[in-house]
């Protein structure tokens, strides 16, 4: 089994990125990632910039983060829910990009959207169990495996 | 891969049962992908240098 020492392995890390102020971001809806930051690991890559994106379905959302090249992941002020949300230009000869769909919620807060993204970084690989004590029971098991992440988050 | 895919499922329910509740959303597709091996340190590998 690989681990984070091996260096053949482009190794997933977890790390928040922060943000200075002013980000452009109106009305103080910046103001708990700029608290907090964005997270960046195996699910979300965090930008480098905070950017505002109207969402006609749910207003303005403050987006932090991709999860691929039209996957963004933002925060809504009104909420405070994480959500992604596609936009991007998904049509021949499109010039703006535009919404599509309904934003989908990945965290009811970004404090559990940030430890979601650490949890599956800090799992990482997946290829094989962790070591597990043969004589544990479910109960056991499952606080030691929370215990773990608690831990690497 | 199903060891892990059911502990990291286990572990994001605990930590937010309705973002992992959502059908067919982001963190389901993601363990989905993570079950069908789409997440396997082979595809982690660094280029080889030279």
């Amino acid at each position: 089994m690989p681990d984070a020492a091996d260096t053949r392995v482009d190794w997933p890390r977890f790390k928040l990125v922060t943000y200075s102020a002013p980000t452009g971001i109106p009305h103080g809806w910046d103001a708990e990632l700029l608290a907090k930051g964005a997270p960046d690991g195996l699910v979300c890559e965090a930008q480098d910039t905070l950017t505002l994106l109207q969402d006609p379905g749910s207003g303005p959302l403050v987006c932090f983060g991709t999860a691929g090249r039209s996957e963004h992941l933002c925060l809504d002020p009104r909420t405070k829910h994480a959500v992604h949300i596609l936009y991007g230009d998904f049509r021949p000869h499109q010039i703006q990009p535009e919404v599509v769909g309904p934003a989908h919620l990945v965290g009811s807060s970004l404090d559990q959207f940030t430890a979601m993204v650490c949890a599956a970084t800090g799992r990482f690989p997946f290829d094989s169990d962790l070591t597990a004590e043969a004589h544990e029971d479910e109960e056991a098991r499952d606080e030691r495996r929370f215990n773990e992440w608690a831990q690497r988050c | 891969m199903g060891p892990a895919v059911l502990e990291l499922g286990e572990t994001l329910d605990r930590i937010d049962p309705a973002a992992l509740a959502v059908t067919g959303g982001f963190w389901q597709s993601f363990v989905a992908d993570m079950g069908m091996g789409n997440y396997a340190t082979k595809y982690f590998l660094r280029e080889p240098d030279g």
